[in-house]
């Protein structure tokens, strides 16, 4: 007979009709951001993320605000943008009482975004060119595959961490000549593909035990 | 078992890591301004000319590495702050002038690097010469021939 925790109960004849019914919604906020504007303060972004749990799924939705801003005597660029993601997680770790989770998922993400960049165009035979640009609703899309780990610290709080590869990004851009450089959530806009971590704590709201695999015995 | 599963988690973290860190931008410019064009016979072989200066529209000072020179290739650079750009090929034959027109974008290599531009769709706006083929219009390092022109 598996053991009951106070966070979830195991799958029997009883209760297995309401395992893909969502039992708590949790919330999260980036720390990884804030901590590392305070070493460079050209790149600030904040992060705040949803999940529900449905079976040994989940629905993520992840929001953000990034801000990225460089002058020096090449050039004046300055970014600034919201991004939110959607997308499903497979949870490996389906049998854990705790609500512990190691999981795979996949993203498709928007941002939005303005850009500033005033500098030159250096031609070895016209000179320097001035370029000067101020970007309004900049929108990128693309996909990520995801992968993180979530423990329960204490109660209904966890923290945990996920590693993305984003990758598939589009675009639309005003009727300006500039690519864009730093796309929110993205990262350098000329990359095919771009990597990220992010190190969350979040807050679980419980509102029914979630029924658990349980691992059988030999 | 345990041991296992968090020591395949650290190698991917790290080897990621170490994808992430390798990914640190360069100063590489991979952009060119330059049509090449090729002068050409009827026969399609390589055919010379003698120019005697090479200007530009806008541009005061001439491109003087051409003048007083034979050659049956050039490379003519692009103004990047247009998307038209018109040269004036003086011979002693006479005059003959291309007008080109062109996408340019601008786009930061990094802010350590500062800006660069990217150019395409090449078109021929217009020209006195009589029989002239755009052979490719994109603008990269890598492209053998943009324009050719047969005389």
């Amino acid at each position: 007979m598996a053991q009951e925790s106070p966070y979830s109960v195991p799958i029997d004849t009883t209760n297995s009709s309401k395992q893909y019914m969502p039992t708590g919604v949790r919330f999260g906020v980036d720390l990884l951001g804030p901590a590392l504007y305070l070493f460079d303060t050209r790149n600030l972004s904040y992060e705040i993320t949803v999940d529900t749990d449905l079976s040994n799924f989940g629905m993520m939705v992840e929001a953000g605000h990034q801000e990225f801003a460089e002058t020096n005597d090449n050039v004046e660029y300055s970014m600034k943008g919201n991004f939110l993601r959607v997308g499903p997680e497979v949870n490996f770790l389906a049998t854990d009482r705790h609500l512990n989770s190691f999981t795979f998922g996949l993203r498709y993400a928007w941002s939005s975004f303005s850009e500033t960049v005033v500098g030159e165009v250096i031609e070895d035979n016209w000179g320097a060119v001035p370029v000067s640009f101020d970007i309004e609703n900049n929108k990128s899309q693309w996909v990520e595959m995801t992968t993180g780990v979530r423990v329960r610290l204490w109660e209904g709080i966890f923290t945990g961490y996920i590693f993305r590869f984003r990758f598939l990004r589009s675009g639309t851009v005003p009727d300006v000549p500039f690519e864009p450089y730093y796309v929110p959530g993205y990262g350098l806009g000329a990359r095919p593909s771009t990597w990220g971590f992010r190190y969350y704590v979040l807050y679980r709201i419980q509102w029914a035990k979630k029924p658990v695999k349980v691992k059988k015995k030999n | 078992m345990i041991d296992k599963f968090w020591s395949k988690v650290f190698i991917i973290l790290t080897m990621a890591v170490i994808v992430s860190c390798g990914d640190i931008p360069t100063c590489l410019d991979t952009e060119t301004s330059l049509v090449k064009v090729n002068f050409v016979d009827v026969d399609g072989k390589p055919k010379n000319i003698t120019l005697l200066s090479l200007d530009a529209i806008g541009e005061n000072d001439g491109f003087l590495q051409y003048s007083d020179s034979t050659l049956n290739k050039l490379n003519l650079p692009l103004n990047p702050g247009a998307y038209t750009t018109t040269f004036i090929l003086e011979q002693a034959s006479g005059t003959d002038t291309l007008g080109l027109t062109y996408d340019v974008v601008a786009k930061l290599i990094s802010p350590e690097c500062g800006l660069d531009a990217s150019f395409d769709k090449l078109k021929v706006d217009y020209t006195t010469y009589s029989k002239i083929n755009i052979l490719q219009t994109a603008i990269h390092e890598d492209v053998i021939v943009n324009i050719e022109i047969t005389l």
